[in-house]
């Protein structure tokens, strides 16, 4: 009966250690995260005037679909996860760009438009 | 009373009590430790507000299409407010909040600047202010300029 006890430590070990790591791995943080980033640089740029790029990221995109509009940004996980951010532009701005399985983004503004562009492959 | 090493039926009895209960309590463990993880996860990516607020509100202070005087020659000043440029429509043309998005959070505020009024933006409503903020500006009125505060107050809405 031992046995018992000792196969249900270990059943509930694995369980709560498999619960930690799919917590710490998910796609969830990742795809979360970036729509902020991207919100928050979208909103600074508004801020600041001049032209100016930012490159993203420290992490490989390549998993990613990152889609840029008017209003929005979306992000897209590989496992069909889907994040969408709003941010609130004056009037005059163009928001616009994709990137699709490309490892680096960056965005860049020029004059009034803020362009999403994916680097490398 | 001494139970039987062997095995018998207090010992069987005693093993059918215990291991529903303690079953049942390690999956109320299970779910608790669940949700301090995801608790735990959401308290990492989360970005506070006040940044969030703040990267909005760097517009009203420096973006000409908000309220930065820009001079005969288009040079952008930040951090100087045109007097003029101080309006409704102008605030509504800087930050327009569609509202009615649905499940989007976003954030409303209300700008004061003393001895020129306020202005709201449009989904703002009294009474529900998180925090302020406050920056120095200058306001260009005519051709004099006047160091003032600017109070910026900051709403979060789903």
């Amino acid at each position: 009966m031992l046995i018992g006890e000792l196969l249900l430590i270990g059943l509930v070990a694995t369980m709560i250690f498999k619960l930690a790591g799919d917590y710490s791995n998910s796609e969830e943080i990742i795809v979360e995260k970036l729509a902020d980033d991207i919100t928050l640089t979208v909103n600074t740029f508004i801020g600041v005037p001049g032209d100016k790029t930012v490159s993203f990221y420290w992490l490989d995109l390549s998993k990613y679909e990152i889609l840029l509009v008017k209003d929005r940004v979306i992000v897209r996980g590989e496992e069909g996860l889907e994040v969408t951010k709003y941010f609130y532009v004056p009037s005059n701005y163009d928001l616009t760009g994709q990137s699709k399985n490309l490892r680096d983004v960056s965005l860049k503004k020029t004059g009034k438009k803020i362009e999403l562009k994916g680097v490398g492959s | 009373m001494r139970m039987n090493k062997n095995g018998g039926v207090f010992d069987i009895t005693q093993k059918i009590v215990f291991w529903p209960i303690a079953i049942f309590i390690i999956i109320i463990i299970l779910f608790a430790v669940s949700g301090m993880l995801f608790g735990y996860r959401n308290s990492l990516v989360e970005i506070p507000v006040q940044l969030k607020a703040e990267a909005v509100a760097i517009r009203f202070l420096n973006a000409p299409e908000c309220f930065t005087y820009v001079d005969e020659e288009g040079i952008i000043n930040p951090g100087v407010i045109e007097a003029s440029k101080f309006t409704q429509d102008q605030m509504y043309d800087c930050y327009h909040t569609p509202g009615g998005t649905e499940g989007a959070k976003w954030l409303n505020f209300k700008i004061e600047i003393e001895g020129y009024g306020e202005l709201k933006t449009e989904e703002f409503y009294e009474g529900s202010i998180i925090f302020p903020l406050y920056k120095n500006v200058l306001v260009k009125d005519g051709d004099n300029f006047f160091g003032k505060r600017m109070i910026i107050y900051v709403q979060e809405k789903i």
